[in-house]
């Protein structure tokens, strides 16, 4: 079977987004001329099954990237959760959410599988220690992004030395990603 | 002894069956050969899309990251804690002393260097006394003295272990056994001279150990430099 799974999610994820922003008439005719040219060519090359296979995965990455590009930017999404009454420090930090979700998943799954190697089985006494190394994890990194961002654009006003500062919106962020992440990993405890 | 019949995960792992007893067995191969998931998979974290995985009871693990299996401010509370967890009444300054850990005890673990991170966190993995102990990745961030000390430390381990990784050399000097892994499925397993044949490290691509160099030039089976040196001595 050519459409794979993921191929056909991201496919009806693209198509409901497109008519959400409004975008399909602009998209349409960008596909069919990026779409059509490159089966003639794979089909000439690698036969009918490859070439709609390669040629839908182009396609998709190429739908995905225009609704990217030509969607709303998050942070139009803190300011329409504004004007609905949200206040703005949790608007905002959905934008932070959005952006470090994945990798703190990965960091909270792999704690998560070093409190069962180490023989914790029960769930709550997981939750209550994975903020520690989480913590801890999240201070390393901001630390190494700090010194990148250093090395990259060196200033009197940018610099790492300088003494680090958690504010509302740090906590606010770190305890909703923590929480959301937590409560979804949690419930995949084979145990 | 653990069991996995036709264990199939995602596009992962496809349709391993593998049999693994006493003693150091090693999964070895590239990036993305499954070496890692099979481990999950074998830890019952990530249940098999299909086959049958028939483990002990007491799986302990040590993963890539070992700063991840600390909770405590400093190395002696965090073994303490690990005594309590396991319901031992051992003391602690005598058990630090056994570990090799006595002069870090106020340190803390997040402190430790990466060797001294990885051997303490396999000791928390072992206090719970497991009855298997999977380790992930053990020689990522290691220099050549705390692969040594780990090299060790592994060999004092009574019950069998399982280690995935791609330092080839580290995985001869170590194991017993030794599982060749590549796009989810397993292309060799057996003696550690009898695997790392020509065909088999072309597939996996991966150069020519140094132990099966000294081996074709000296037809003697030795792990190291060290122990060729001893043996010709």
């Amino acid at each position: 079977m050519i459409f794979y799974g993921k191929i056909l999610f991201v496919l009806i994820l693209c198509i409901g987004l497109a008519i959400l922003f409004k975008l399909v008439k602009r998209i349409i005719p960008l596909l069919l001329w990026l779409g059509i040219p490159t089966f003639i060519i794979l089909s000439l090359l690698f036969g009918i099954k490859e070439s709609i296979d390669t040629t839908l995965r182009i396609v998709m990455i190429a739908f995905s990237a225009i609704i990217a590009f030509t969607s709303p930017k998050p942070y139009h999404v803190a300011y329409v959760a504004n004007k609905l009454g949200i206040p703005p420090i949790i608007g905002f930090s959905q934008l932070y959410v959005l952006r470090l979700l994945q990798i703190l998943n990965d960091a909270l799954r792999e704690a998560i599988y070093a409190a069962i190697g180490r023989g914790i089985r029960s769930r709550l006494k997981i939750i209550t220690l994975l903020p520690i190394p989480l913590l801890v994890h999240t201070i390393d990194i901001s630390v190494y992004l700090a010194e990148a961002l250093y090395i990259k654009y060196p200033s009197k006003t940018r610099s790492w030395i300088e003494k680090a500062y958690i504010g509302k919106l740090d906590i606010v962020v770190f305890l909703y990603i923590t929480i959301s992440t937590l409560a979804y990993n949690i419930l995949l405890l084979p145990f | 002894m653990l069991i996995l019949e036709d264990v199939w995960y995602k596009d992962i792992i496809k349709g391993i069956t593998l049999k693994i007893g006493q003693g150091i067995t090693a999964l070895i191969g590239p990036n993305g050969a499954g070496k890692t998931t099979l481990l999950k998979i074998i830890t019952g974290v990530l249940k098999p899309d299909k086959g049958r995985v028939i483990r002990p009871k007491k799986v302990g693990a040590s993963w890539q990251n070992p700063y991840y299996s600390f909770y405590k401010p400093t190395v002696r509370s965090e073994v303490e804690f690990a005594l309590k967890l396991a319901k031992k009444n051992i003391d602690v300054d005598e058990y630090l002393e056994e570990i090799g850990f006595k002069h870090l005890a106020n340190q803390s673990p997040f402190r430790l260097s990466m060797g001294e991170a990885r051997i303490l966190s396999i000791n928390l993995a072992l206090v719970w006394d497991p009855e298997i102990l999977l380790i992930d990745e053990p020689t990522s961030g290691l220099d050549i003295f705390e692969k040594k000390k780990l090299a060790q430390k592994l060999r004092e381990i009574k019950i069998p272990v399982i280690i995935a990784s791609h330092d080839i050399d580290f995985v001869i000097e170590v194991s017993d056994k030794v599982v060749v892994m590549s796009n989810g499925t397993i292309i060799a397993h057996g003696n550690v001279f009898d695997v790392f044949n020509d065909k088999v490290l072309r597939k996996i691509g991966f150069p020519k150990p140094l132990a099966i160099k000294l081996y074709e030039i000296t037809g003697i089976k030795v792990r190291n430099i060290e122990e060729l040196l001893s043996k010709i001595k």
